[in-house]
Formats: structure tokens, C-alpha cells, sequence
């Protein structure tokens, strides 16, 4: 992670949790509080429902005292059928019945006339009972509150019984005062509103008389609470999670300051990340230049802090490396043409001794018998051979110096290194009759910036290097690789190989191993190379054949 | 003003009267709505709606006319032989099927033949006369020699005994040809299986083209269908209350193969728990209590009074064209036994198929003779002992010995309390003013052939 990742996400975080920890604490501890206050107000709301059966019965009572005057001989509706006046008084259930228990008559359930009164009483107190109504071809039981009273059916004495179906209308008004769903629960069944989510919940022990919370599915939790009725019913009040809602809103407020806290953070790490990482990110950048030897490179500076004052030493430090490498290279040319004539010297005495020797032989031999004489005739011959021969040595002394001495200064061009080698390989494809070559070029090399003529006379000397190398036949591989920042010809050979002294003298002028060899190839080689701020070395051990590797930078130097 | 109104009133009925006593008149569309209904496909129809669209497209050989007799219809005459072991039917050369080709002998045949292996009770009747007939009807033969086309215009029936061609007059028996075309009184030109059938009047008809143009059966439920004709959204309408000219039987039915009523004693009961007098008299207007099958048989025996109460579930399955006031009673009176009773409503023809303990529908047999009206008793009732007998009753030569015998046999059947029959039901037909000519026939169904439209 970057330090750049790394400060955006501490002062977001350092923003964000704190406000999301106080936030989830209150909102639970508010959210406990509420639920305990609800399961209250449900235990009640529960309670409420006989009440609110009472005010029903109630009621119930008032409409059957009506339908029992209407059925009274005296009143003018005696002898009407059950329907109208259970109708006119709001009334789903209305039956007479005999004293003996037979149904008479029944508004709901019409085709049970003079059979026994056999509906289930679930709560004979309050009134509660399973009846029959008439539906479809047959009959549905459905929960029912009713009341009971004397009276008369057709002449002859009666017990009226009349009710209302406990469904959605009933159950919402015994609700209604604490605004909560309303259902009942017992002997084997459940009465509620349909859609309420007490219809569906699970209600596990509600015949307890306990409150509980359970999950919802694809909804907000269900919170109930039941209270008893009877023996076999219980009423069961609930809403669907309320008491989280206030806590929930908070949570959601808390949620919104803690995005906006975060968005703050965001912003403060970006202002840091202008006074403190940019600078860094500039001497990261300025110190990976100088590692690629560009020594001018340098950051700038403002200000006096900490970050300036870092600035401002890395740029002393590369002032004191460039100073450094100025004086470590003017040392070096210096020991470089000390060694060079001391080198150039002593070559030049190696011809110059027979040269001497030769002209005093032959200055004695004409000064004891003059020209004509057969001693002088005989040496002149043998003499002047060997003079000529070793001035041919001093000349191609003079003209590999002259050479070394020639090299100019590299005018850099993007350059095609794949095709540069392959040129050279064909010019030097002549010398190489008994060497079979292989190339092996990275097809996407970089365009690399060189003077191509120089770069082709240095990869020229290592090839032929190479050739000579295995006089009797070998194996030349020549390869082409992308480094990081840097491009690499490989050329190796098949040949004896070098030992380590051979390996230290091998860059030094006039240092053969070959009969004929000037010492200078190499050389000139390592010059254009460093001249191209590339490198040249060489890994080779006695008898593994050797391999140099000229290595050049990508980018131009400055 | 109001003198000149009255006057244009007075004059405009007089003309409406004068236009319905001028006789029948030919053009208009007829719609009639009725209750649930299958194909159109030649089969043994029980119910209302399915006879009067079955009857629109097909005819048969024979019919039976107001008097039970056998008519002509697609044969214009018949004579026996081999004391009456033989039949010669000479079909009508007037007769076409509703692509205009003519009916023929062949035809004729291979229609009887898909109507002996029908699940008709008037199939069954006749494959125990003719020759072949059993094996043929059961699968176990192809051949049929009993039933052979003399030439294009004649069809012989040759018996192993002497029969009646009473079953050629069921619906199940009607000739179509090798394409399913009918030559009923109306041709199809829109069918929507058991919800609309509109078809056009049938110029080959047998008995000359209908009066009407067209006619539309729709299928509606009973609540619409009973303000349909009011509305003006139907010129006729089945309905449960209305002058009505057929019967029939609300019967139920008590699987004796499996519990609970596989015991004798709880089918006793619930026979005795079912009071049909009181249903005839406070819950169907115009109902009859009825405990036989048979107009002319004998009384019942007296009911067993019902002893104990059975507490188990028991499912009944209830025709839709039942009066639900009617199907609430029978329940409440199982209900009463302490049968905890499943109801499902559904069309007569499923009711008559289904598999469940106990079924209630209105039976309207396939044709009014008594002999074939106790063999889909007893196809309903499931109880096969009863078709041998019935055979060998049809086999009598002596009618009146016969018909005494069919007595016993109904005795018979009805003591083992599988099928109850409780009332019989008047099916009504609701029609608008200004439509002449509906008719039922001999076996309940609602004849069209002959309506027409007073022009309004």
C-alpha cells in the first residue's frame, strides 16, 4: 500500500469509527429502552381485548333485545323471518333455539333447522364460539361473539342466540386504542386480521401469557405480547419492530455524519498528501535518476520544515557525487594515458631493439668490406628484410593508436539494436565459415540511443573477438534482451575461455593473447560502450568458452 | 300529446301482436346461457347444458318423442325380422352432415361402433344384445357382426336376442363422419370447449333448416344466469326457479367399496336422516320428494331410523347444478350423524367420475326408457351384479314381464342404499318475451330446431 493509501485510509478511519461507535452505543441502549416501553404498551393492549369484548357483548346485547321485542307476540314484526332482522340490527349471527337444544331457525346457518345446537363453545363467559355459516354447498365454522336471551319463535317459547363474526373489523376495533394487531389464539387455531403478521408469526408460547420478538420474513421483526381470555384463549397484541425505528433513525443520522466525517478525512489526507507526499514522491523520483546515473538531478525546495530541509540535503548529496565522479574521472584518464604510454612505450622498443641491432650488423659488415664485399652482400639481404618487417610493426602500432585515438564522440540516435547485430553478423559472416552462429533477438527491443557506426565497430570487435576465439570451429550465440531501463547483447563463444588474470587484463591496451593482435579491439569496444554510458563485461571460466555482455541504458542521458 | 302516445302505443303492440300470431319466422340469433359445459362431442351428456349443446350439432338414428315412442330422425324407417333379433334401418337420403355430404350406412356404422365401447348406459344396453356386441365392447374382439352397412342407404343390427333400438336414440349414439362433422340442426363456427359454442343453422338437416339463423350457448354461473334473461344478456337462460317441463333426480350417492359407508348400518342411517319431504316442501320450490327412479315403481321400503353417531371425515362431492340450499341441508344432516364433511363442488360430469365416499348430483338419465335409466344407475352406483340381470331383463320378450322384472331389480338396487334418491327437481328455463318454439324432448334435453324470434 502506498503512503499515499496509507494516510487517506488512517484519517478516514480516524474520522469515521468514533462516530459510528458512539453512534451504535446510544442507538442500542435507546433501542433496549424503547422495546422494554412497547412490550409495556403490548402486555396492555393485550389486556385490552376483554375490554373490548365486553363493550362488543355489550353492544350485542342492546341489538338482541331488539330482534327478541320484534319477535314477541306483542310487537308488530312477530312471526318475521331471522334474515331482515338480523340485517336491520347489524347482526352476522342470529338462530332460535328450542328449549331442548334444536335450532329452529337460523339466519346464517339455514339448512340446520331442527337439528341439534352442536357448535363448539371456545369460551362460553365470554360468548366465543365456533358456528356454522352457510357457504357455498356446505358450511364454513367461523369464530363468532355472541350473547344469549330468552324469547320466542313463532309462538313458542326460544333462547335467541345472536352474534358477530370475530374477523379483521372486530379484531382492528379492540386494537384500536393502542394502535397495535390484534388476533386470538387457542385451541388449536388462530383469529387474525388476514395480512397481519401475527396471522403468519410463530407466536411459541403465547398461551403463556409472554411477550417475544421474532423475525419477520422479508419484513421488520414482529414484537407481541398475550394475556389470557379463558381456559382456552389467549389474546395476542403486536407491531412489527416500532421500537427500533427512533433507534434505527439515529443510527441512520449517525451513518450520514459518519459518511460526511469520512469525506472531511478524505479531503484533510489530500491537503497532507500536497505538503508532505508530493515531496517525497519527488525525491523518490529524483533518487531514482540519480541511480541512473543522471547526477544533475536534483528537487525543488520551499519552506523550512522537515520535508525542505531532507530536500535540500539530498540535493547537497548529489552536488558532492557529481564533484566526486568529475574527480574520480579525471584521475582515471590520467592513470589511463600514464598506463597507455608506458604500454606504448614498451611496444615501441620491441622493434626498435632488432631495428638497432640490424643497422649496427650491417654498418660493421661495410666498414670491414665494403659494399661490394660477399659478408655485406650476404647480410644486406637477411638485414634489411628484418628492418622492414619490424618498421611494418612500428606502423601498425602507430595506426592502432592513431585509431584509438580517433574515436569521437557518440551522436546518439533512437537506434535498432535487432537490426544493427544482424547487419554485423552479416559482414562478419565471411570470417565465421567455421562457426555456426545463432541468434536468438527479443522481437519488441526497445529503440535504444546510439551513434549506430560506433555501437556496430564495438559489437564488430566482440564478434570477431568471438570468431578468433574458436579457430577450430564453435558454436557463436548472439542475443538480444530488455532489461529493466537498460537493453543487452549477449555474444558468446565455444572457444578455450579465460582465467581470471586473463579476465583482468583482458580491457587493457596492447594486452593479446593473439599471435598478431594489436591488444587494442576490446579496448576500443569498452571506450564506445562507456561512451554510450553502457557497460561491458565479460563471464568466462578456462575451457566453458566466454560471453560479453554490453549492456546500454534506455533513456539518453542528460 | 298523451292521447296521440297511447294511440302510437296501442298501435305498436297491435302490430307485435299481430307480427307473433302471423307463425314462425326464420332469421335471428338465439343465446342461451347455461351452467358449466364440455365438447361438443358425441357422449352420453347428464346434464342441461351439455345436451342442449351435444343435441345443437349431432342427431341420431332414432329419437324418442314426447310419449317415450321411438321417431325417425336420420332413419326414416326401420323393420325386424328373426322375431325381432334383426334390424333393417333405411337411412333418409335428405339427411346431410354439416359439410353438405350425405349421411351414409357406413357412417352410421362406424359411429355405433365408437358408441358401443362409450361409457354410455344405452351402449351397454345394446352391446348385450347384439351379436359380438359384449366381446366388442370390452376390447376383446374387433369384430363386430352384429352391426353391418347393407348398402349406402341401409344399416342392419342382427342380435343374439331380441332388443329394443331405443339405445340409438342417445346422444351418445349420434352419427358422425370420418372427420367428427355432425349433421345436427346447427353447424359449429366458434368453439370455446365448455365456455361458448356459437354455431349457424344446418340447411341438410335431417327435419328441414332450423328457424333461427344462429344460435350462442354461453356458459355463466348460476348468479348470472339467473338475471341474464332480465338484463337482456340472454334470450333464455337456465335458471333454479321457473316454469319448467323436466325433472330431475337429486340423488346421493354412497361408495359402498370404502369407509365409512362401506357399513350398512351408517348407509341406513343416513337415509333415515334425511327427511325429503321437508326438503321438497321449505327449501326448493316446485320440488317433489322422491325415493325411487322409476315413475311407475313401487314405494320404498321404510327408512331405518338412524342410531349412532359416526365421528369420522368424510368427503362429498357436490354437482354445481345442485341448489346449495339443497347440498347445505343433505351436509347438515351428515353433520348431524357426527360426520365431519369435506365438500367440493364441481361440474355433473366430474361428480359422476369422481372416487370419493359420497357424491351428490342431479341425475338426468340418458334416455327415459326404464331399462336404460337402471343401467346408469347403476353404473353410478357402481355396482355390477346388477348388469346381468338387467341383460337378461332386456332379453324378455314379454313387455310386461319385463317391466316387472326392471321393478324388482330397482327394488333391488335401492334397498342396498347406494344410491338415494331424495327429490325431484324441476330444471327450469328462463326465456324473454318474444321467443316461440323452445321445446324439451322426450329425455329432458332442449330442443332449438324448432324456436324462432318474434322481431322486435
Amino acid at each position: 500500500m502506498t503512503l499515499r493509501a496509507r494516510l487517506l485510509a488512517t484519517l478516514v478511519a480516524c474520522a469515521v469509527l468514533p462516530v459510528l461507535g458512539f453512534s451504535w452505543a446510544v442507538s442500542a441502549r435507546l433501542e433496549r429502552r424503547m422495546a422494554e416501553a412497547e412490550e409495556r404498551r403490548l402486555a396492555a393492549s393485550a389486556a385490552a381485548v376483554r375490554q373490548g369484548i365486553e363493550r362488543s357483548r355489550q353492544s350485542l346485547e342492546r341489538a338482541l333485545a331488539r330482534v327478541a321485542a320484534a319477535l314477541s307476540g306483542d310487537a308488530p314484526g312477530a312471526g318475521a323471518s331471522l334474515q331482515p332482522l338480523a340485517e336491520g340490527q347489524g347482526l352476522d349471527v342470529l338462530e332460535a333455539l328450542a328449549a331442548d337444544g334444536r335450532l329452529l331457525a337460523s339466519h346464517h346457518w339455514p339448512a340446520g333447522y331442527d337439528l341439534p345446537d352442536d357448535d363448539r363453545v371456545l369460551d362460553a363467559e365470554l360468548g366465543l364460539r365456533l358456528q356454522k355459516i352457510a357457504e357455498g354447498h356446505g358450511f364454513v365454522e367461523r369464530l363468532t361473539l355472541t350473547v344469549e336471551r330468552d324469547s320466542a319463535w313463532q309462538g313458542r317459547p326460544a333462547r335467541l342466540r345472536g352474534g358477530v363474526l370475530v374477523g379483521a373489523e372486530l379484531l382492528a376495533e379492540w386494537g384500536s386504542a393502542s394502535g397495535a394487531d390484534v388476533a386470538i389464539v387457542g385451541a388449536g387455531a388462530r383469529w387474525a386480521r388476514p395480512g397481519s403478521p401475527l396471522e403468519s408469526a410463530t407466536l411459541a408460547r403465547a398461551e403463556a401469557g409472554t411477550a417475544s420478538i421474532e423475525p419477520a420474513r422479508g419484513g421488520p421483526a414482529l414484537r407481541w405480547a398475550s394475556r389470557r381470555l379463558g381456559p382456552q384463549l389467549v389474546a395476542v397484541a403486536g407491531v412489527q419492530a416500532a421500537p427500533a425505528s427512533d433507534a434505527g433513525e439515529l443510527l441512520q443520522w449517525s451513518l450520514g455524519f459518519a459518511a460526511l466525517a469520512g469525506l472531511l478525512g478524505a479531503a484533510a489526507a489530500l491537503a497532507l498528501q500536497a505538503a508532505i507526499v508530493r515531496p517525497l514522491e519527488q525525491l523518490s523520483q529524483a533518487a531514482q535518476r540519480v541511480a541512473a546515473g543522471e547526477l544533475s538531478a536534483g528537487v525543488p525546495v520551499t519552506g523550512a520544515d522537515e520535508v525542505a530541509e531532507l530536500g535540500r540535503s539530498f540535493n547537497e548529496m548529489v552536488d558532492d557525487l557529481r564533484r566526486a565522479q568529475l574527480r574520480l574521472v579525471q584521475a582515471g584518464r590520467a592513470e589511463v594515458w600514464r598506463d597507455l604510454a608506458r604500454r606504448l612505450a614498451h611496444e615501441l622498443k620491441n622493434p626498435l631493439f632488432p631495428i638497432q641491432i640490424s643497422v649496427e650488423t650491417l654498418r660493421r659488415a661495410y666498414e670491414a668490406g665494403g659494399p661490394e664485399s660477399p659478408q655485406f652482400r650476404g647480410l644486406f639481404e637477411d638485414l634489411t628484410a628484418t628492418l622492414l618487417a619490424e618498421l611494418q610493426s612500428l606502423r601498425r602500432i602507430v595506426e592502432g593508436f592513431a585509431g584509438f585515438a580517433r574515436i569521437p564522440e557518440p551522436k546518439l540516435q533512437p537506434t535498432d539494436l535487432n537490426a544493427l547485430v544482424e547487419r554485423v553478423l552479416d559482414l562478419q559472416a565471411a570470417a565465421a565459415v567455421r562457426v555456426k552462429v545463432e541468434r536468438s533477438f527479443q522481437r519488441d527491443l526497445p529503440p535504444v540511443p546510439a551513434d549506430a557506426d560506433l555501437l556496430a565497430r564495438a559489437v564488430a570487435n566482440l564478434v570477431a573477438n568471438a570468431i578468433e576465439a574458436m579457430p577450430q570451429g564453435g558454436v557463436l550465440r548472439v542475443a538480444t534482451r530488455a532489461l529493466p531501463r537498460r537493453v543487452e547483447i549477449v555474444v558468446s563463444d565455444t572457444g578455450p575461455g579465460l582465467d581470471e588474470q586473463q579476465k583482468q587484463t583482458l580491457f587493457r591496451p596492447y594486452h593479446t593473447t593473439k599471435p598478431g593482435g594489436t591488444g587494442l579491439g576490446l579496448v576500443i569496444a569498452q571506450s564506445i560502450v562507456s561512451d554510450h554510458r553502457g557497460e561491458l563485461d565479460v563471464q568466462s571460466e578456462p575451457g566453458r568458452g566466454a560471453t560479453f555482455l554490453l549492456r546500454l541504458p534506455l533513456r539518453e542521458a542528460p | 300529446v298523451r292521447v296521440r302516445l297511447l294511440a302510437s302505443a296501442a298501435a305498436l303492440g297491435l302490430a307485435g301482436a299481430a307480427l307473433g300470431a302471423l307463425g314462425p319466422r326464420y332469421g335471428g340469433e338465439l343465446s342461451v346461457a347455461v351452467g358449466a359445459f364440455g365438447t361438443s362431442e358425441p357422449r352420453a351428456a347428464h346434464d342441461f347444458a351439455e345436451r342442449l349443446v351435444v343435441g345443437l350439432l349431432h342427431e341420431t338414428l332414432v329419437t324418442e318423442d314426447a310419449t317415450g315412442r321411438l321417431a325417425p330422425s336420420l332413419a326414416r324407417e326401420w323393420t325386424s325380422a328373426a322375431d325381432g333379433r334383426e334390424w333393417r334401418l333405411t337411412l333418409d337420403p335428405a339427411a346431410r352432415f354439416h359439410d353438405g355430404g350425405a349421411v351414409a350406412a357406413e357412417d352410421a356404422a362406424a359411429s355405433l361402433r365408437r358408441f358401443l365401447r362409450s361409457d354410455s348406459a344405452a351402449a351397454e344396453a345394446l352391446a348385450a344384445a347384439l351379436d359380438g356386441g359384449r366381446d366388442f365392447r370390452a376390447g376383446r374382439s374387433s369384430e363386430l357382426a352384429g352391426v353391418a352397412a347393407t348398402d349406402a342407404g341401409q344399416l342392419t343390427l342382427r342380435c343374439v336376442s331380441p332388443a329394443s333400438l331405443a339405445p340409438l336414440a342417445s346422444l351418445a349414439a349420434a352419427i358422425v363422419d370420418a372427420r367428427g362433422r355432425g349433421a345436427g340442426p346447427f353447424a359449429p363456427t366458434l368453439e370455446v370447449p365448455g365456455r361458448r359454442l356459437a354455431a349457424r343453422a344446418h340447411a341438410g338437416h335431417v327435419r328441414g333448416r332450423p328457424f333461427l339463423e344462429r344460435a350462442l350457448v354461453v356458459s355463466q354461473g348460476r348468479a348470472v344466469r339467473a338475471r341474464a334473461v332480465a338484463e337482456g344478456s340472454a334470450d333464455a337462460a337456465q335458471v333454479d326457479v321457473g316454469e319448467a317441463r323436466v325433472r330431475a333426480t337429486l340423488v346421493l350417492l354412497l361408495d359402498t367399496a370404502q369407509p365409512p359407508f362401506d357399513a350398512a348400518p351408517l348407509r341406513a342411517a343416513v337415509d333415515a336422516s334425511i327427511d325429503r319431504l321437508d326438503l321438497a316442501t321449505r327449501l326448493v320450490e316446485g320440488a317433489l320428494p322422491r325415493s325411487t327412479l322409476l315413475s311407475d315403481s313401487l314405494p320404498p321400503s321404510p327408512p331405518a331410523v338412524a342410531q349412532a353417531r359416526v365421528a369420522q371425515a368424510v368427503a362429498l362431492d357436490v354437482d354445481d347444478a345442485v341448489p346449495p340450499l339443497l347440498s347445505q341441508r343433505v351436509v347438515a344432516c351428515l353433520a348431524s350423524l357426527g360426520l365431519r364433511v369435506q365438500v367440493r363442488s364441481a361440474p355433473g360430469g366430474e361428480v359422476r367420475r369422481s372416487t370419493v365416499a359420497a357424491r351428490l348430483l342431479l341425475f338426468l338419465p340418458e334416455l327415459a326408457e326404464p331399462g336404460i335409466v337402471l343401467r346408469e344407475a347403476a353404473l353410478l352406483a357402481r355396482t355390477a351384479a346388477l348388469a346381468a340381470a338387467l341383460d337378461a331383463a332386456d332379453a324378455l320378450a314379454d313387455a310386461a314381464a319385463r317391466r316387472a322384472r326392471l321393478r324388482e331389480l330397482e327394488a333391488a338396487l335401492l334397498a342396498e342404499r347406494s344410491l338415494l334418491p331424495l327429490l325431484s327437481l324441476p330444471l327450469a328455463v328462463a326465456v324473454r318475451d318474444g321467443v316461440h318454439g323452445l321445446r324439451f324432448d322426450a329425455a329432458g334435453r332442449l330442443v332449438l330446431e324448432d324456436a324462432w324470434l318474434q322481431p322486435r
